[in-house]
């Protein structure tokens, strides 16, 4: 009688209750203060496609198709996590995710944890943010929690190490409407976490970690996923894209996208200077001298301070005869409500790194993630 | 699978044949239903009737000519007549003519005046621009063209030029085609829309002033552009002139306007009063100035998103005046958000077309400044 039952896909056990979040923070909650993360060993993350009849709920017919959940194996438990779809507003609804916590795996038995098991074992180390099209990745993590903070925003994701987040700067309500992440600090000395709470993505951040210390721009090759990347700049001639299972070893250097307008002028920059693939990961090299000139071009900007003096020397306006050099007028206007300073940083990390780049690398090899 | 790619259907209902020439067609109008469900026992999808069309294919004879019963203005009445017995679309072929595939080149019966004549379809649909663009040349101002010239679908081409170039509006373009057309009129005088008789038998719509029976032929392209020639038409050419109309709403405003110049209130706010000449049809020219804010402009479009806009103005589940209302603010919000510096405001200048425009790309039309702006009574 019990085996029939446990094949039943359709009759989904009375205790497996999906707990509706209706916000992000509604999540935070689950994990802080009902699952209680801090001391839990966290062994493995990741994304599975499996069945849509075994996530029905109660009483309800299931579909006939299949959903993506991100998994988190917890202890001897695991949470999964789920999203309802809406193509009417844009897809997934990432901001009401539903959470199921099976404390004891061993002795649950139900097919929604055997078909997650199963799927778990035939994953291949990814992202869970890497794309659509990888129905089945996972990475270890091994990790024990330590702590939890409460974080606003990205920047311990690819910016700033945790440990130098200044306290003020953390949240200290669950409820935040600010709340965007939590930073983990795990047992291990040297080792931190990110997770995301918009994609439920963790982060292991390991003493070999690539912070920029700049906003917008990323480093590690870890986050070359959609999620956290569009535009990427690999040193070297290569020209595969980076791989995002901590496998990668090439310097890289990213950029999201629609991340505001000092990053929209670094992309106009870059595209108008050199050549880009029409394609998703289509990579396209770019010798040294392509860089060089189009730094030379840059350094107009970086020898300015407002952008009211890049488009009198830039598009040489001759108000008199109401002529100009339109070459760069679609630049200005798109660009000119960033602010100069901070866009003027960001070029210069970019000239720097590229120069350091160029300095070992015949060229730096480019593509975009969309 | 070919199927699969087609949403539309036609179907043959009946036919009768009329003689050793002529055959009539009653077409039936298929929609697919659902097309990714199980085919039925046809081997098609399941599809609904959506429409009824008569055709006649009529044949040449064996000096390879049209039979001329077929080509008056008899049958083409009864085309007419049918047409309004029926409530559905009567078309002819001539069959043997060049493209008679595309039902754009099929021909349909018009009244004109006293007389009913064949039209091809593709033609039919611009009558009314052809009017409006006889009203536009007679007003003889660029600002007449403004919204005639706006879907851009237009080419032009006359003795002096034998390549037919489109109507951009934009600044590669030396000799706007608005202007140009002004400058024609001192050459041509008034024109009269009408429809004249072509070589094979069939009627286009023209222009021409009734005196010198100088004036425009119009043909339409493939993809619906409208291909305006120069030409004269020979007192052997059969015309219809049709009743000239005051005025044609959407097309031809009542009202053209021109901007005779400008004074910088605020460089700090991008204020400037507008200087603008109003003509109205059987009224004398008044002077106006309009205060125009791009400051305050811009401000209310601040938290407008042009994402959503282009979104909202590509909804198909809007209406068509919904769609058009978006792309119109959408325009604005760009045309607004321009690179703005005190100097490339402080000197604008009035473009061939009649417009302001400035060093950044921004192009104000004077009936934009009149609907935007504020009146002012007496400017400072």
């Amino acid at each position: 009688m019990e085996e029939n039952f446990m094949k039943n896909a359709i009759a989904m056990p009375m205790y497996h209750q999906w707990r509706d979040c209706s916000s992000l923070q509604n999540l935070a909650h689950v994990l802080l203060h009902e699952i209680r993360l801090e001391g839990r060993r966290i062994n493995a993350h990741g994304r599975s496609r499996i069945k849509e009849s075994l996530v029905a709920l109660s009483g309800q017919a299931g579909g006939s198709g299949v959903i993506d959940i991100n998994w988190l194996l917890i202890d001897k438990g695991i949470l999964l996590v789920k999203w309802p779809f809406n193509q009417s507003k844009g897809g997934f609804l990432r901001n009401h995710p539903s959470v199921l916590w099976i404390a004891d795996i061993k002795n649950d038995g139900s097919p929604l944890v055997e078909a997650c098991l199963r799927s778990i074992a035939v994953a291949t180390v990814g992202r869970v943010t890497e794309g659509f099209e990888k129905n089945f990745v996972k990475q270890e993590v091994n990790q024990q929690v330590d702590s939890v903070v409460l974080l606003q925003d990205d920047l311990n994701l690819y910016a700033f190490p945790l440990e130098e987040t200044p306290e003020e700067h953390l949240l200290h309500d669950v409820s935040s409407g600010k709340l965007r992440a939590l930073g983990i600090e795990f047992s291990e000395n040297g080792y931190t976490g990110y997770f995301d709470l918009y994609y439920c993505d963790l982060f292991v951040q390991g003493p070999h970690w690539c912070y920029s210390r700049f906003p917008w721009i990323k480093r590690d090759p870890v986050l070359s996923t959609k999620a956290y990347a569009y535009m990427v700049l690999m040193a070297g001639k290569e020209c595969s894209p980076l791989a995002c299972d901590g496998s990668e070893s090439r310097e890289c250097l990213m950029l999201e996208q629609f991340d505001g307008t000092v990053v929209e002028t670094i992309h106009l920059l870059v595209f108008r200077a050199v050549k880009m693939g029409d394609w998703p990961y289509e990579t396209f090299f770019n010798p040294r001298q392509v860089w060089e000139q189009a730094m030379e071009d840059w350094q107009v900007f970086l020898q300015h301070d407002d952008w009211e003096g890049v488009f009198e020397v830039l598009c040489n306006p001759d108000y008199s005869q109401h002529t100009m050099d339109t070459t760069w007028l679609y630049l200005v206007n798109s660009c000119y409500r960033a602010e100069y300073d901070l866009m003027k940083e960001a070029l210069e990390y970019l000239c720097d790194w590229l120069t350091r780049v160029l300095e070992t690398e015949e060229g730096v090899t480019t593509y975009c993630i969309w | 699978m070919e199927y699969l790619e087609k949403v539309y259907w036609w179907k043959v209902d009946s036919f009768i044949e009329l003689d050793e020439h002529a055959v009539m067609i009653e077409l039936i109008m298929l929609e697919i239903i659902d097309q990714w469900t199980s085919l039925l026992e046809d081997g098609y999808p399941p599809r609904r009737e959506t429409g009824r069309l008569r055709l006649y294919r009529v044949c040449h004879d064996q000096e390879s000519k049209i039979p001329g019963e077929y080509q008056s203005q008899d049958f083409a009445k009864r085309c007419w007549e049918e047409r309004a017995q029926l409530g559905y679309s009567v078309m002819v072929i001539w069959q043997g003519d060049e493209d008679t595939n595309n039902p754009l080149d099929w021909l349909t019966a018009i009244r004109a005046k006293d007389q009913t004549v064949f039209v091809k379809r593709r033609e039919r649909g611009i009558l009314d621009k052809v009017k409006a663009f006889a009203l536009a040349f007679n007003r003889n101002h660029p600002g007449a063209w403004e919204y005639l010239f706006d879907n851009k679908e237009w080419y032009f081409a006359d003795n002096s030029r034998s390549d037919a170039h489109s109507h951009s509006g934009g600044s590669g373009e030396p000799q706007g085609l608005s202007a140009r057309l002004v400058r024609l009129h001192a050459q041509l005088g008034e024109q009269t829309a009408g429809l004249f008789k072509d070589e094979d038998g069939v009627y286009f719509p023209m222009v021409m002033n009734e005196n010198t029976r100088k004036g425009f032929d119009f043909r339409v392209t493939r993809d619906k552009k409208i291909e305006i020639s120069a030409r004269t038409f020979s007192n052997a050419t059969p015309v219809i002139l049709l009743s000239r109309e005051k005025r044609m709403e959407t097309l031809v405003p009542k009202t053209v306007y021109e901007i005779v110049g400008w004074e910088v209130q605020s460089t700090k706010n991008f204020v400037m009063d507008v200087h603008i000449i109003f003509m109205e049809v059987d009224s004398p020219p008044t002077q106006k100035c309009y205060r125009l804010s791009i400051g305050e402009l811009r401000e209310d479009l601040r938290n407008v998103h042009g994402a959503v806009l282009i979104c909202q103005s590509l909804d198909i589940g809007s209406t068509a005046g919904k769609r058009r209302e978006k792309q119109m603010l959408l325009h604005d919000k760009e045309n607004l958000e321009r690179f703005w510096t005190g100097k490339i405001f402080c000197n604008p200048w009035i473009n061939i077309h009649g417009n302001l425009e400035f060093l950044n790309g921004a192009i104000f039309s004077p009936s934009w400044i009149v609907k935007m702006g504020t009146p002012i009574k007496d400017p400072a």
